[in-house]
């Protein structure tokens, strides 16, 4: 399915600085937006929900089948699958033009330094930052946060706060700044009963440390449990950070939200956000770090330097960087990534994140509602599917979910029966399931029970769903003679 | 499965009153391992486990993705060493394990073995 051709083709011989202009160039065809070129799908426009199985025939693995059965993948908040035309373009970098963006003047280098600047206007209209050179290539949600916690200026003073329910890349680079003597508290504000975000909680631990927040750092979306914080929660927290020190700042851990809402940096107030492409059907092992120009430029200085990052340096003085982003790509990049990233925003825009994330919602209420009425299962909370994204996390109220040492765990039972991907375990966010023995505890002493997480996503359907919930009606009746809690 | 079983893990590890499981906050000495590394992720046993004078003042596990079998053994032994000297661990014999259990039955015989091995990993 190929719906980019006229801007494709247009697009391989622009400049950076004429992609805006190019999308104007495109003209006011049906269904055209203007700032980024892209089609914006019909569906959306007329306010109807999106077909997933018009995309699904883009992804060329949805068509593999074992023992006759299709692949039900709801592994998504830790990797989404990738779209044939996210695969082709990665595959054109290669086949095409292979070559070192940034340094070379040639044919090829000019190619792909159009093409990587061209993924950085798409990401700046995906998250509508004010321009390309906020975005910063990462390698993932994880180095674009650490580049922000090690580039930052600290003073011996400043408090960060998160949420208690952060997945470590969002936490432990805030436990070591402590750790190092580098600012004097990282808080974890506790979230509500329900693990919902709590802004009255999180206000009253802004008053107590008035003047010494110096950073803020939020899950949007979490991935233990879907959980987000809303957009006027987060311009709350915005407007109450900065109003107590006129030097702190916002990041947002967008890795679970950008690839499944509308995030609108400037909207926000935000001054950083971090998210993954292999969260968003685009390649792995690139990420981005969004910050505000100024603060890019100004504030932080890059901890990972080297090549790529100085246009000068001297035995006797310090190098002189590069403005942003360059100064915080250093070495050779993954431009195949970069341009891999460009593609899968591209395509994300064109189906809609909004149109994405109704889809998620309607999933997963009937993926919540189905696990309801097993009472053997308990969702973790918040029950409520309007209070969580496209994911389900579940635990089985039993002390042992196996017979013996032969058979195997639900997780593989879904995977061996119908080809269901989940997940399970702690999700990164160990620091969370430790602290919360008294929840466990309430079950049964010492009841430690597996985690497992359904994620979903555009291509998923109903029916795959339904298929889900009949499996795990047959796992768990294996299970009945194995007492419940 | 052996019906057996079920009931002896009933009786054994669904006891809220007088089961082991759990964790004590002021241990001294904590061990975490696996035991049966068969299919998929195994399942994760630690004990927490308090001390004096040589001795087992108290003993707490956590039995993570565990069976039935595992359930019992560990429970059973937490039950066997609370109280005693150290180097006792690992001469608490099958024997006795079945003397309280009431079954003779050899996988959960392999499970205790397991589960004593790991145990006395920390205490020697």
């Amino acid at each position: 399915m190929y719906f980019l051709d006229n801007y494709e083709k247009i697009s391989i011989i622009i400049c950076f600085a004429g992609v805006a202009k190019l999308a104007d160039a495109l003209g006011s065809g049906p269904n055209v937006r203007k700032d980024v070129g892209v089609q914006v799908p019909s569906p959306a426009l007329k306010g109807e929900v999106l077909k997933t199985i018009d995309i699904r025939a883009d992804f060329p693995c949805l068509k593999r089948e074992r023992n006759g059965k299709p692949p039900i993948y709801f592994d998504n908040a830790c990797m989404t699958l990738k779209p044939s035309y996210v695969i082709e373009k990665i595959n054109e970098y290669y086949t095409q033009y292979p070559a070192c963006g940034e340094r070379s003047t040639h044919w090829f280098a000019k190619e792909v330094d159009n093409a990587v600047e061209e993924s950085r206007f798409l990401l700046k209209e995906l998250i509508n930052a004010e321009d390309e050179e906020e975005i910063v290539f990462t390698k993932n949600t994880t180095e674009a946060i650490n580049i922000v916690a090690h580039s930052f200026p600290w003073e011996k003073t400043d408090i960060i706060l998160t949420t208690d329910h952060e997945h470590n890349s969002n936490f432990i680079p805030w436990y070591m700044l402590k750790k190092h003597g580098l600012i004097a508290d990282y808080i974890p504000v506790a979230s509500a009963a329900d693990n919902t975000f709590n802004l009255d909680h999180f206000e009253d631990i802004v008053k107590k440390y008035k003047g010494k927040i110096r950073f803020v750092s939020l899950s949007h979306v979490s991935n233990l449990n879907g959980v987000y914080i809303t957009d006027n929660e987060i311009k709350e927290i915005v407007k109450m950070v900065k109003n107590q020190h006129d030097d702190a700042y916002v990041m947002l851990d967008g890795a679970q939200s950008v690839p499944h809402k509308r995030v609108d940096v400037r909207g926000l107030g935000i001054d950083f956000i971090a998210f993954s492409i292999h969260k968003m059907m685009g390649p792995t092992g690139i990420g981005v770090l969004y910050g505000r120009k100024e603060l890019l430029n100004k504030k932080l200085l890059p901890f990972i330097v080297g090549g790529g990052v100085v246009n000068n340096s001297f035995f006797n003085k310090d190098p002189v960087f590069f403005k942003a982003p360059y100064k915080f790509e250093a070495g050779l990049q993954n431009y195949a990534g970069m341009i891999g990233a460009g593609a899968a925003s591209r395509y994300l825009m064109r189906i809609g994140v909004e149109n994405i994330e109704s889809h998620e919602m309607r999933l997963n209420k009937m993926l919540t509602d189905g696990l309801k009425k097993f009472d053997e299962v308990e969702i973790l909370p918040p029950r409520d599917y309007h209070k969580r994204s496209g994911i389900v996390t579940f635990f089985i109220k039993k002390l042992a979910t196996k017979h013996d040492d032969d058979d195997v765990d639900i997780d593989e039972k879904l995977n061996i029966r119908a080809n269901i991907m989940i997940r399970k375990g702690s999700f990164c966010v160990h620091s969370w399931y430790n602290a919360y023995k008294k929840y466990w505890d309430n079950f049964f002493p010492g009841f430690r029970p597996i985690l497992y997480r359904a994620s979903l996503y555009g291509y998923n359907t109903e029916k795959e769903i339904d298929v889900f919930l009949d499996t795990m009606e047959g796992i768990l009746k294996e299970l009945d003679d194995l007492p419940s809690l | 499965m052996n019906k057996a079983i079920i009931e002896i893990f009933k009786k054994f590890c669904l006891d809220k009153e007088h089961t082991h499981s759990g964790e004590l906050e002021d241990a001294h000495d904590r061990v975490e391992g696996s035991l049966c590394p068969k299919k998929g992720m195994s399942d994760v046993i630690s004990f927490t486990i308090k001390k004096e004078n040589n001795r087992i003042i108290d003993i707490r596990y956590i039995c993570k993705l565990c069976d039935p079998y595992m359930w019992i053994s560990v429970e059973v032994l937490s039950r066997l060493v609370a109280s005693g000297e150290f180097n006792d661990v690992m001469s608490i014999s099958e024997d006795a394990f079945e003397k309280v259990v009431q079954v003779k039955d050899s996988v959960l015989n392999q499970h205790f073995v397991r589960a004593r091995e790991l145990l006395s990993l920390t205490l020697v």
